[in-house]
């Protein structure tokens, strides 16, 4: 028979039976064994698992000093050697939830073992620490303790045992926010097919990827003066100077630079070149003013169209890029013409 | 339209004195096959090897696949446009050679930026790797055409072309004729039962060389939607010539049994009236000649009266935008729509998958997502070429590689078994 799975389980003060709210201040401890809700955990695992250890702490103390606090604990179980942490259930109490969060994260980053915790769902803590431990979702109060370690249980175990997981519903837990690769037993243009009749025939049917909702970008006011305004230039059309001395990637660019334009009429045939890794750069190559229109712009602030053509122009690569990563540009761009006192700029696109 | 299809099965290839095929092992002259390959004065050379499933190889700078099959009766030749005249093919008979595919490998003369350049596509052929492509599991006849001195991509591309479809006629006409291991009759007859219509939309890229599709011979960039007999495709009425992305790029092999033809077939009559193919060009350059193409498509699927439509594309996303608009016209009209999709999201699957949707796209299957890495072990053995186009680093070598990278990982025609997941 194979060794019982090793498990340490964390609660706070109130369930380790020192105190309510006025003791929320305990410091943290170890002790041997279960304890509290960890004997109804321990009845769930039978005897696949034990909990040769059980840390604790006032809520308070803990939320106060999570840092210090998760490492002190982490530190004092290490040899402990256990394969598994489970931490709650916190149920809806958020600094619970949160120090649950906590001590499982730093669990899984110092000693490399799987963590999850319990939660209601609408627990703060469910939302932050979705993403990085196993979160099961529990009711809203101890009065539903029973229902809640027995997946928790469950879930460990094959955590613990190192199971490939099936999905968060199937599994019992709530899902990361992230995605994942995996191979199932029928192709995908079968598996379409499927869906489809399913729809068609009005059964129900189960999509593999759910709309993302994307933002809306309200477009900025028109400006004011335009008569008085400098004016910039900048394109996602990756014009670089040839050779691309700053390395802008040509997919899922992580950089945007400036290239100045100081006493420029035209951006010179030769003196640039598309960066640009998804779409036919010939015709901006063989004139980089068509993707960065500094001859027609030059024409329009001679005519006093605006003030002043601001003296460098704004470039990066559009292309594969994710969300994050171009929000983040949009928003280092847009400090640099507040810095500059640009009012405005036309930004071509591919 | 009325095909039949005579399918050989092929599980190794040898070379020999003679080509033929003997107990599933396709013996292969050496001396014919390369001088078969080289009489179009663009190709100076052709390097010709063999690998199988489980072999310690790994094959770089990918550019099509291509089945073996050849016209037996009937009107018109195979690859039609690229080999004959474009004379209207799908009926009679066809050979086919299952099993093994032909690879075309070569690494362009002319050196180009920007979109229009054959990126790194590669297969193992064991290993980790070798989960995620289909042409891992096939009989692999690899040529590395060298191009001559002096000879531009869009020559040396058309050449290769050609060369490679003249090898895939030549080795089913060398087997054709006698008893087939299996036999199938490709027909749209008129269901009895009450069968919902399924119409399927089958999107192709076409940007330019090296990034397009051709039909009956001709580039498809400036056709409107059309109507196409599902039997066209399988005698190649549809042929690639995008080398662009090696996740996105549909191969010939698979406009020839492309996977959800085959399923719409294989259900017709029996859950579902396969009503017929509209075929269109992706990536069109302006948003009203995308709501055009999209509003075309779906209008010819109205036509072809369908309740439901299955919907597929081809490359990243532009194309992508091309699929939604195209779903968005077709639940418009009443026509329920399945789209075909890889994913994107990140190396951690964190950020947004798709780089464009529309709220009516309620059936998304998944083909996984292309941003996630793979570890490519160190291999004996590397076919196709020496380096990785990308990084220059020697191709035996251990990397890790996005699976955009790797040939037909998450195909969009539906033929591989990766999905992406919640988790």
């Amino acid at each position: 028979m194979s060794e019982k799975i090793r498990v340490v389980h964390y609660i706070n003060q109130f369930f380790a039976g020192i105190g309510g709210e006025d003791k929320a201040d305990a410091r943290p401890e170890r002790r041997a064994g279960a304890v509290g809700p960890g004997r109804a955990l321990q009845a769930a695992f039978g005897q696949d698992a034990e909990i040769v250890a059980t840390i604790l702490c006032g809520d308070t103390y803990f939320n106060e000093n999570a840092d210090r606090v998760a490492d002190d604990l982490i530190a004092q179980i290490a040899d402990d050697k256990p394969d598994l942490i489970i931490a709650g259930p916190a149920f809806d109490s958020g600094r619970y939830g949160m120090a649950c969060g906590k001590i499982c994260v730093v669990a899984h980053e110092k000693l490399g073992i799987p963590a999850l915790t319990g939660v209601a769902p609408e627990n703060p803590a469910a939302e932050v620490y979705a993403p990085y431990i196993y979160v099961v979702p529990t009711g809203g109060t101890a009065a539903k303790m029973r229902e809640a370690v027995a997946p928790m249980a469950r879930l460990g175990l094959k955590l613990a045992r190192g199971e490939t997981l099936g999905t968060p519903a199937q599994e019992g837990y709530l899902p990361s926010g992230k995605r994942r690769n995996v191979f199932v037993p029928e192709t995908a243009a079968k598996r379409g097919v499927q869906m489809l009749l399913r729809k068609v025939r009005g059964e129900p049917y189960e999509t593999e990827l759910r709309v993302p909702t994307y933002d809306r970008v309200t477009p900025a006011n028109p400006v004011n003066d335009l008569k008085h305004a400098t004016i910039a230039v900048g394109t996602e059309g990756g014009t670089v100077p040839t050779g691309n001395p700053d390395h802008i990637e040509s997919v899922r660019a992580t950089r945007w630079q400036t290239y100045s334009i100081l006493g420029m009429d035209t951006l010179a045939a030769g003196g640039y070149e598309s960066a640009h890794g998804g779409y036919d750069a010939r015709f901006a190559n063989a004139d980089p003013n068509r993707m960065v229109p500094v001859d027609a712009l030059r024409v329009l602030e001679k005519g006093g169209a605006f003030a002043e053509l601001y003296d460098a122009f704004f470039s990066t690569v559009g292309c594969g890029m994710p969300i994050a990563t171009g929000t983040e540009i949009g928003r280092a761009m847009a400090n640099r013409m507040k810095q500059e006192g640009i009012e405005g700029i036309i930004i071509t696109a591919t | 339209m009325r095909l039949q299809l005579d399918t050989f099965s092929v599980r190794r290839l040898e070379f020999s004195d003679r080509t033929r095929l003997v107990d599933a092992t396709l013996y292969l002259n050496l001396a014919e096959i390369s001088a078969l390959l080289t009489q179009h004065p663009a190709i100076a050379d052709v390097e010709i090897a063999i690998t199988h499933p489980g072999d310690e190889v790994r094959i770089v700078h990918l550019l099509d696949a291509v089945e073996p099959r050849c016209k037996l009766e009937g009107r018109g030749r195979i690859f039609p446009g690229v080999l004959g005249d474009p004379t209207t093919v799908g009926s009679g008979s066809t050979c086919r050679l299952d099993g093994m595919a032909i690879l075309t490998t070569a690494e362009f003369p002319v050196p180009v930026g920007g979109l229009l350049q054959a990126r790194e596509a590669v297969v193992d052929m064991s290993g980790p790797a070798a989960t995620y492509s289909i042409f891992s599991s096939t009989a692999n006849l690899v040529l590395h055409f060298v191009p001559a001195p002096g000879a531009n991509n869009a020559d040396f591309d058309s050449a290769m072309r050609v060369a490679s479809l003249r090898l895939a006629e030549y080795l089913a006409q060398q087997v054709g004729g006698r008893e087939p291991d299996r036999s199938e009759v490709y027909e749209l007859t008129p269901t009895e039962r009450d069968l919902p219509r399924i119409v399927y939309i089958y999107q192709a890229q076409s940007q330019g060389t090296l990034a397009d599709t051709l039909l009956y011979g001709t580039q498809i960039n400036n056709i409107v939607p059309t109507l196409i007999h599902p039997n066209e495709t399988m005698d190649g009425a549809i042929v690639s010539a995008n080398f662009v992305y090696a996740c996105f790029k549909n191969p010939t092999y698979l406009h020839l049994n492309n996977p959800v033809i085959k399923e719409l077939y294989a259900e017709h009559s029996k859950s579902l009236d396969f009503a017929g193919v509209v075929f269109y060009r992706g990536h069109n350059y302006t948003q009203a000649e995308k709501q055009r193409a999209a509003n075309y498509a779906a209008k010819l699927a109205e036509f072809l009266k369908a309740d439901g439509v299955v919907l597929t594309g081809e490359g990243g996303g532009n194309s992508a935008i091309d699929m939604m608009l195209t779903l968005q016209e077709c639940e418009r009209i009443g026509i329920k729509t399945t789209v075909i999709t890889y994913e994107l999201g990140g190396p951690e699957g964190k950020d947004f998958p798709l780089v464009d949707s529309v709220p009516e796209a309620e059936t998304i299957v998944s083909t996984g997502s292309c941003d996630k890495t793979i570890l490519l072990p160190e291999i004996a053995k590397v076919l196709g070429g020496v380096a990785y186009l990308d990084t220059a680093q020697p191709a035996t070598q251990a990397r890790e590689i996005m699976l955009d990278k790797v040939y037909c990982s998450t195909n969009q025609l539906g033929a591989g078994y990766m999905m992406a997941q919640a988790y």
